[in-house]
């Protein structure tokens, strides 16, 4: 693997995509506890898993042994949550719709 | 009346009726603990009245019934706020009953109130949520573990004598452990999901805290109906075990082999080792016999779970945005900036951390690096199991291999921190059944105790070793 260490430029790059925001004083902390933790993650390199399939999750590995347990249902139609329910949590609504800020930038 | 059964038992004899029951544990709690996020008193006497009302017609739905429990503030109640210990959340009142909180309305029981725990589920002393942190009842300069310890907490102080925790690395498993009570993680899949506020999908699993193994029996019954709302969730039917619980005694241990992996408890102070090697004694001499295994990949678990979780929380907690519900700081007029802000003074700084690593091990260049790496590293984790289940019936283990620690001195180093989940994070990975049950005390008489690991999906025959150890213990209820 190349060099672990997550540099302050990576933390603002990875902090981008997770669409977080981290004030520049807090790079410098959070480069080094993501890089203390990845230094230790790097112990995985050392287990051998040529020919090894990924695990992403225990139901996967039992549909043999189960597969007349997990039920399917026929795609039937029902009720949803109506407008009002749904919106009652909104921070900012109007006419019957989520209120949001502009998704385009102003020139 | 600390358990579920000697509290029905008290019911249906009408030593006492659910309102009084009710108002002895809402005396018992402690604002100093601060185990509560929103305390549903009207709410619990409506339905401890509710539940006399019944009893005095003599109808009876569930050994539930009238019975006073809290739920982790990660599952969703219809119209009664549910925050997952998050500022981005702290004013969600959601528009439906998740399942957990439906099948406990549903028997009849009565809600105490909603309790901490670290935010999202991450982290294991709860001392990450953003109601502040929750104390041990046992000991107030000590951590009741988390991410559960509201809900251990409110069974330790007696505000509650069930409580529905969750568990994704450990997190009903070690609460329980360091507040002297049973906590147990059914298999993967065995409880449906559906309303629980989501950290890692391929981990998490809905988890009754108690006094007694009974007690989680009686729970298993109601949470292993199957759930049309999960497709994850498999169908094995509803449990029916309660019954045999009552019947079990010391003797269920005969013939019985039990895993032991010895390196696991070398690694624990010699108080907790002390308190392990006596349990296993016990099991010996009451017929069982001790199995040498090896667990070979079990070193690697911290690593590989805190890549998969993260992963899986980065996706699932891409959906607090401001918008549609929770915390929302508009910023410039501008969508992305509002995002930005919302989220990062929403959540808290932990949380923060799994998102950012989760989010770089899935980026482009590092995925296959880490979390695919990871993933074939539990499947070696997982195997590793399923080969040493040829040679024995259940796994021994710690659950720490310390007592509860003390507030505020957890270590600095974020891996060390991690490395307290060493013990509990194996079964998640494999999706086994593990039960965490106290026994004895450490040098500083805080609890100790150790866990028991299945087969898969074999919870029942797990609940039956347990219960088979508490009446050993001489705990009938």
């Amino acid at each position: 693997m190349s060099e672990k260490k997550i540099n302050e430029q990576t933390v603002k790059h990875v902090a981008g995509l997770a669409m977080l925001k981290i004030e520049e004083s807090e790079l410098g902390p959070y480069s080094e506890q993501l890089s203390k933790i990845l230094s230790h993650i790097d112990e995985l390199e050392k287990v051998n898993t040529e020919g090894v399939q990924i695990f992403a999750n225990p139901m996967r590995e039992c549909m043999h042994l189960f597969k007349d347990h997990c039920d399917r249902r026929e795609d039937e139609i029902h009720a949803s949550l109506g407008p009002s329910l749904v919106l009652k949590n909104a921070p900012d609504q109007k006419l019957n719709q989520f209120k949001i800020e502009a998704v385009i930038a102003e020139e | 009346m600390k358990s579920i059964y000697e509290a029905h038992l008290a019911l249906k004899n009408k030593k006492m009726s659910a309102l009084e029951l009710l108002e002895s544990c809402l005396s018992n709690r402690s604002e100093k603990n601060n185990a509560f996020i929103s305390v549903t008193e009207d709410r619990a006497k409506s339905e401890a009245i509710k539940a006399d009302e019944k009893i005095a017609r003599g109808e009876w739905t569930s050994y539930l019934q009238g019975i006073p429990y809290s739920l982790k503030d990660l599952f969703v109640t219809e119209g009664l706020r549910t925050t997952a210990a998050s500022k981005i959340l702290y004013n969600y009142i959601p528009p439906y009953e998740g399942f957990v909180a439906s099948a406990f309305k549903n028997a009849g029981a009565v809600l105490v109130g909603k309790v901490s725990l670290d935010e999202f589920g991450m982290g294991s002393t709860n001392e990450n949520s953003a109601f502040g942190p929750v104390l041990n009842p046992l000991n107030a300069t000590r951590v009741p573990g988390g991410s559960s310890g509201g809900s251990a907490a409110s069974i330790a102080e007696g505000s509650s004598l069930v409580s529905m925790g969750t568990d994704t690395g450990g997190s009903s498993r070690l609460p329980a452990n360091f507040c002297g009570i049973v906590g147990f993680k059914p298999s993967y899949g065995r409880v449906s999901r559906f309303g629980q506020i989501a950290y890692a999908s391929s981990l998490d699993q809905a988890s009754p805290m108690g006094n007694s193994v009974l007690d989680i029996g009686i729970v298993m019954e109601h949470l292993s109906k199957k759930d049309p709302h999960d497709a994850s969730q498999v169908n094995l039917g509803q449990m029916k075990i309660v019954e045999d619980l009552l019947k079990i005694d010391g003797e269920y241990f005969k013939g019985k082999k039990i895993g032991l992996c010895m390196e696991l408890i070398d690694g624990c102070k010699e108080d907790v080792k002390k308190a392990l090697l006596q349990a296993l004694d016990l099991m010996k001499n009451n017929g069982a016999t001790i199995v040498n295994i090896e667990l070979p990949h079990l070193k690697y678990s911290v690593s590989s779970y805190y890549i998969i979780a993260t992963c899986e929380a980065s996706a699932n907690l891409s959906r607090y945005d401001g918008i549609h519900y929770g915390y929302r700081k508009s910023h410039n007029g501008q969508l992305e900036d509002t995002y930005k802000e919302s989220r990062s003074l929403g959540f808290g700084e932990e949380v923060k951390k799994r998102i950012l690593l989760g989010t770089y091990s899935l980026s482009s260049g590092y995925y296959d690096a880490y979390y695919s790496k990871a993933c074939k590293v539990r499947r070696l984790i997982a195997q590793d199991f399923n080969h040493a289940f040829l040679n024995c019936d259940v796994i021994f283990s710690p659950v720490c291999a310390s007592t509860a620690f003390e507030l505020g001195e957890g270590p600095k180093d974020p891996v060390q921190m991690y490395m307290n989940d060493l013990y509990t994070i194996p079964a998640n990975l494999a999706g086994l059944p593990a039960l965490a049950l106290p026994f004895g005390n450490g040098a500083d008489q805080m609890p100790t105790g150790f866990q028991l690991i299945g087969k898969q999906f074999g919870d029942e025959a797990l609940l039956k070793l347990g219960r088979s150890f508490e009446v050993l213990t001489g705990k009938k209820f």
